[in-house]
């Protein structure tokens, strides 16, 4: 097996059997587990599923016409007809209904209903007396008629060239997923910056750098140790999504979350997103071993990543104003940024169209500039292994050196 | 085959040369020492022979030729700046040096468990390093240097922080190794600690070689003539003896070149002088190096 494997399942083993990385796997999910709980019971708790009584004054729904299967609640609430209001009262003071409707007598001319009620009635149950009272006014209407008159209002809004559309109902897909999407690749990047700040300074710290120096080639070294923190953040971004998958699909399933309905992501916004997360992940990396491998210890190190990574939430501390207006040229020109592209790109995506050639430039950009920092990483890690307790300037590191290492001790 | 070919090297780091002008080999099967004050460019030496450091002028050749990656897997390297995990367990420690020296998982449960028996770190091996106190964090460093079994063992400074039950085991497991046929550099300022082992040496001073060869041509040629005697009575003045000086709550006479230690020891037996030591006096390397360097 090639040694750098070794080094990589030893950064792998290092990682991920600890404490906090169970930590960290399960706290995403929790997170999204009580949020949707929340979501969830707050949904439910506007509900009531005890009868709902009515008296029809005018007539409307002498023999009313049931509702159709596809517009009836999940959990639908038993309506009961009374013959006059003080049955209905007096089922109302018993506890047998949880409110009752008085249809006017004039109900057609006016539209007037009254509620009558001790505590307020349960949504679900308001939505399905008007159902009803929708389904019986449009008797006699096409079927198609009833269906769009009961579907009620929808606009969808279209980009020019129809290539992008925001729908209410699907704003999960629309806007959510995309925005959703950018951050994971936002916390990716901060988390493998983190694991990788501190890949060389704790070598540096144990001393063992000699000892790897003396066993294995720097190119081998810092393959294994990129591919190790590879495999620990894919662990922890993989266990992630797998629970943002698995959330999402009871929400849609068993809890039946209305805007979680229809949720699924762009191909177009996948493709981007691998496109830049792939060159900003290497970029990151390059950046953060040649940070760490100057750093007199890890704690220099972490502090000094904790710098350049600062720009990858500089989209999120704009938003309203890249929201408002994503094709302007501050928005245009941070997604083509290296530091601020990873996160910013996407969140253009999720507003606007992003022409292609935007597109293109910002995965060339993070392409040219990783190849860079990698390049930076392998030359600090030759030039700054062996500085115990002393940093590397920045001019030493970008100095000429005519091939030689140029390592002080 | 020389195990390693030293030839003129030279490194500076900024305006401060480390090494100036160093030449010496290292035969196969013997115990080489690398020696000189602190800071005279052993370990800069030792550096560039392991490819740490590219070498601004000279030649090296380590196991007859330039370092591979292959050869890196026949050398046992101990630098300096012993270097541990802390953070996880002494096994787990061991096993992953021993797989960066291209051992197989076989080899290494054949092997690390004489050797953590031998150095009483058995009962400890699931410990973290850092919970180990510095003695068998070098003990552990030790096995780490020799498991892979290396041809050629590089240890920088290899009694810091030992203490003489331990130091002694260490020279005892060196000289072992050598018998084994391996070849052995070692480099130290504690030039009395390594008088006892090595077959040959180099003597570093700012950068330059000053004296090599083998130890006992170098001890005769430094030799003084003299003698070394111990006594509970004074020492009387004696014919032929030039001077006397305590050393080590011992007495040295220096002879005149007409004088043989056999004259000296006929004259005090005849003066009935009890004695509890005679010997040959013998310079040591501290000795060596000084008068070495004063000529310089």
């Amino acid at each position: 097996m090639n040694k750098f494997w070794f080094v990589a399942l030893n950064e792998y083993k290092h990682h991920v059997f600890k404490k906090k990385f169970l930590l960290a796997i399960f706290s995403l999910p929790l997170l999204l587990s009580v949020s949707i709980g929340a979501g969830y019971l707050a949904e439910r708790s506007e509900d009531n599923f005890e009868p709902l009584g009515y008296v029809d004054l005018s007539g409307v729904l002498a023999n009313p016409l049931p509702i159709p299967e596809e517009h009836l609640e999940k959990d639908s609430v038993e309506l009961v007809p009374f013959e006059n209001e003080s049955q209905a009262m007096q089922a109302l003071e018993d506890g047998e209904i949880q409110v009752y409707y008085l249809v006017s007598e004039n109900f057609l001319e006016t539209k007037e209903v009254t509620l009558i009620y001790y505590q307020n009635p349960g949504y679900n149950a308001v939505r399905q007396f008007r159902t009803l009272l929708q389904v019986n006014l449009s008797a006699g209407l096409p079927s198609e008629a009833v269906n769009r008159i009961l579907e009620g209002m929808e606009y969808t809004v279209r980009t020019p060239d129809s290539s992008r559309t925001f729908s209410e109902a699907n704003i999960f897909s629309d806007l959510v997923l995309p925005l959703l999407a950018g951050l994971i690749l936002m916390f990716t990047l901060i988390t493998s910056a983190g694991y990788l700040s501190t890949a060389v300074a704790e070598e540096k710290e144990n001393r063992t750098i000699e000892i790897l120096a003396t066993s294995m080639s720097s190119n081998q070294f810092i393959l294994g140790k990129v591919v190790g923190i590879v495999l620990v953040v894919a662990t922890q971004m993989s266990s992630w999504i797998i629970f943002l998958l698995g959330g999402i699909a009871i929400g849609k399933t068993t809890l039946d979350i209305e805007w979680l309905s229809g949720a699924s992501l762009d191909p177009g916004i996948i493709l981007l997103l691998i496109g830049i997360l792939v060159p900003a992940f290497f970029f990151y990396a390059g950046l953060t071993i040649a940070i760490s491998s100057t750093a007199t210890d890890t704690s220099e190190g972490q502090q000094a990543m904790g710098l350049v990574s600062m720009p990858l939430g500089f989209s999120y501390w704009f938003a309203g104003l890249i929201i408002s207006n994503p094709n302007s040229p501050f928005a245009t020109v941070l997604s083509i940024f290296p530091f601020t592209a990873p996160t910013l790109m996407p969140l253009r995506a999720a507003f606007s169209v992003v022409p292609l050639w935007q597109s293109i430039t910002c995965i060339a950009v993070l392409s040219v500039s990783a190849v860079f920092s990698i390049w930076l990483a392998a030359r600090a890690y030759e030039m700054g292994m062996l500085r115990y307790g002393k940093r590397l300037r920045l001019t030493e590191l970008l100095a000429r050196n005519n091939g030689k290492k140029r390592v002080q001790i | 085959m020389n195990s390693v070919e030293v030839n003129n090297i030279a490194k500076s780091f900024g305006k401060t040369h480390a090494v100036r002008d160093v030449t010496f080999e290292v035969r196969p099967g013997e115990i080489f020492g690398l020696l000189g004050p602190n800071g005279a460019g052993k370990t800069t030496s030792i550096r560039m022979m392991l490819d740490i450091f590219k070498p601004d002028q000279g030649e090296i050749s380590i196991l007859g030729g330039e370092l591979t990656e292959e050869k890196k897997n026949r050398i046992g390297y101990m630098p300096e700046e012993r270097g541990m995990y802390q953070d996880i367990p002494l096994e787990r420690c061991l096993v992953y040096f021993g797989k960066l020296k291209g051992m197989s998982q076989e080899q290494i449960n054949q092997r690390l468990g004489p050797w953590l028996e031998k150095f009483d770190l058995a009962v400890h091996k699931k410990k973290k390093v850092k919970e180990l106190s510095k003695g068998m964090q070098q003990k552990a460093q030790i096995i780490a240097t020799l498991l892979h079994e290396p041809e050629l063992i590089i240890i920088d400074e290899p009694f810091t922080a030992l203490d003489p039950i331990n130091t002694q085991m260490i020279k005892d497991l060196l000289l072992a190794e050598r018998d084994k046929g391996r070849t052995i550099l070692m480099s130290t300022h504690q030039m009395h600690q390594v008088e006892e082992l090595c077959d040959r040496i180099v003597l570093v001073n700012d950068g330059v070689d000053v004296l090599k060869g083998s130890l006992d041509k170098i001890r005769k040629q430094y030799a003084n003539h003299a003698v070394l005697v111990h006594s509970e009575q004074t020492i009387p003045e004696l014919p032929g003896v030039t001077s006397q000086a305590g050393k080590n709550g011992s007495v040295l006479l220096n002879l005149d070149e007409q004088t043989s230690p056999q004259d000296v020891l006929g004259a005090l037996v005849s003066q009935q002088i009890v004695l509890e030591q005679f010997e040959i006096a013998v310079p040591s390397l501290d000795e060596i190096f000084i008068k070495v360097v004063e000529k310089e």
